[in-house]
């Protein structure tokens, strides 16, 4: 096992190396910089700009130069933002990209696993039908849709609810933001957990549980359930990812104050140090992510760690 | 006599004939395909029917609500603008199926041919292509979109292909690992016994035997590839005014929604309507043309 997440982390690295290389050049060839405003700045104030961020020097220093930052653990200045680092800011921002990540993630996975077990059970039921009428209707209702018409039609007439802000961070405030966050992946782990549990109960395995004469529960929760959540575990690593960058929509859609608020406004303003430093601290995120998912899917597959 | 015909025409009934009699008996399928196929003629042949453009302003009733009377066939109203939204939602949806049909053709002629090599090949090579692979999925999606913006902003062609090399990934992924086992099989070896090339061997003899899985998975990045198109047009990237996407019009109706909530539900529903029928049609293939589904 531990030699498994050694190479895993090993096979890392250079994809990590590549990646902060292609996001570097890709922004810097970019057109366009920070400080082309509408009214030009004058040329003596722009230089001074350029000489303080040193992009007067050659692409391949800036690149060495950026390198070496990072790999102290400094994700380098905005270009905008003077008083604070890129490091602050996600700083300041994490802690509520986390928390409404974390509840989606949750929401999302518990919703979907228990609507899917749910529909693989009953198939042609009345109540599976419409089931999975909602539950194709959260796979296909992108978030900036969802996010106003939940706002309009259901936040707004509630005297609990709230629909824009963190406030005090309480349920209040967050319900709306997670549903919205959290329906495109509940349905999209919903379906992957019909599929993979019918095919289960398929196999030939479950027929011999079944013709020993064990009850039809025990057949689910003893033998099925657990090969059959297998393609959830592996899909949980791209959906954290995607569940991240998805809080982009739903922070500015809601104003909480997260990293994904601050890259949208960074990228409006072609702060390149900010998008740049918030893309590579996202993939790190996101591959570390993936890393534990993989690690968790050896622990529950053993076929997988002796390949 | 009767029958060695009956199955003699069993076996002229080709596989696809078959996949396509089982995907009949789905009905949802059938319906959303219908439904689709209604939708798409409209958005081609209704809007040179109509007396207006889909730029014509209308001072007087800026957003005004859906009227039909002598005086004009307004069913869906009129957007911030004074324009028809009947006409520019036609518009709307014309632009985002285009979208989505190149961007899914580019998605597929390179997926396909980089898992085919990937996975004919194999080994040194296999290993190189699939890192580079990897490399793009660790990438931050919404970096390539932003990216996008930033380079391809203005032409509406660059944004099709841009949003389809995008979304060839996965499809590399599927082709390489079903090409992987395509070339342990007889006829293969035998392809290359007769001397045939490399090349020859992947396009005319493998990727023909891909075709099942490579419809499937197209039939499910069409809808991504409008969702990803109508979430770029609602950041403000997509395609330019005065032309417009599902997205761009679903941005404007939702700033509007509490006092002219037409303007986003038309334009709105028709986006629902058109990527729910993307699933089921989708689904549908999936389960005519997987062998393992042929329960």
């Amino acid at each position: 096992m531990l030699r498994y997440a050694l190479r895993r982390l090993l096979t890392a690295l250079p994809v990590v190396a590549v990646a902060v290389t292609a996001c570097f050049f890709m922004l810097r060839l970019a057109p366009g910089g920070p400080f082309d405003q509408e009214r030009p700045l004058p040329p003596q104030i722009k230089e001074n700009l350029h000489r303080h961020y040193h992009l007067d020097r050659p692409l391949s220093e800036q690149y060495f130069l950026y390198i070496g930052k990072l790999a102290r653990g400094d994700l380098g200045p905005s270009f905008t933002d003077f008083t604070y680092t890129v490091n602050e800011k996600i700083a300041k921002g994490l802690p509520y990209t986390l928390e409404l990540g974390l509840w989606a993630l949750i929401i999302a996975t518990l919703a979907g696993m228990l609507s899917g077990t749910y529909s693989a059970l009953r198939p042609g039921a009345i109540s599976e039908v419409a089931l999975s009428f909602v539950i194709l209707s959260g796979l296909v209702l992108p978030n900036f849709l969802l996010g106003p018409l939940l706002q309009e039609y259901l936040g707004k007439p509630s005297p609990y609810l709230k629909i824009g802000g963190w406030g005090d961070g309480s349920w209040r405030y967050l319900l709306l933001p997670v549903m919205v966050l959290s329906a495109s992946h509940a349905a999209r782990v919903s379906r992957l957990m019909r599929g993979s549990l019918l095919d289960v109960l398929g196999a030939n395995f479950v027929r011999v549980a079944r013709s020993k004469g064990i009850g039809e529960a025990a057949v689910v929760f003893r033998h099925a359930l657990r090969p059959a959540l297998l393609p959830v575990v592996s899909y949980l690593g791209p959906a954290a990812g995607f569940l991240l960058t998805g809080s982009i929509v739903v922070e500015n859609l809601f104003g909480l104050p997260g990293v994904g608020k601050f890259f949208i406004d960074a990228a409006l303003n072609r702060d390149y140090g900010m998008v740049l430093g918030t893309v590579v601290f996202y993939m790190f995120l996101i591959l570390a992510l993936n890393l534990i998912v993989d690690l968790l899917y050896a622990l529950l597959d053993p076929r997988v760690r002796h390949r | 006599m009767w029958g060695a015909r009956a199955m003699k025409e069993d076996a002229a009934r080709g596989p696809w004939r078959r996949a396509a009699a089982r995907f009949m008996q789905s009905r949802a399928a059938v319906a959303a395909a219908a439904l689709l196929l209604f939708l798409a003629l409209a958005a081609v042949c209704v809007p040179p029917l109509l007396p207006h453009t889909y730029d014509d302003i209308f001072w007087e009733h800026i957003k005004g609500a859906p009227a039909v009377s002598a005086d004009g066939f307004h069913p869906f109203g009129f957007d911030v603008n004074g324009r028809d939204l009947f006409a520019r939602t036609l518009l709307g949806l014309r632009v985002s199926l285009q979208i989505a049909l190149l961007a899914t053709a580019v998605a597929v002629a390179v997926g396909v041919a980089y898992g085919a090599i990937a996975g004919y090949f194999g080994g040194r090579l296999d290993e190189a292509m699939m890192r580079f692979v990897d490399i793009l999925y660790a990438l931050p999606y919404i970096l390539f979109v932003i990216l996008l913006m930033v380079i391809f902003g203005r032409h509406e062609i660059l944004l099709y292909l841009g949003i389809g090399l995008l979304e060839w990934v996965t499809m590399a992924r599927i082709v390489r690992g079903q090409t992987l086992s395509l070339r342990e099989r007889e006829f293969v070896e035998a392809a290359r016994v007769a001397g045939l090339s490399p090349a020859a061997i992947i396009f005319r003899h493998i990727t023909p035997n891909l075709a099942g899985p490579v419809v499937i998975y197209a039939a499910l990045t069409i809808p991504e590839i409008i969702l990803t198109e109508s979430f770029l047009s609602y950041l403000g990237f997509g395609v330019q005014e005065p032309r417009t996407s599902l997205g761009t019009l679903i941005s404007e109706g939702t700033d509007n929604l509490s006092v002219y909530p037409w303007i986003l539900a038309f334009p709105g529903g028709v986006l629902f309507c058109v990527l729910l029928c993307m699933i089921l049609i989708g689904d549908g293939l999936r389960d005519a043309l997987d062998p393992r589904r042929r329960a």
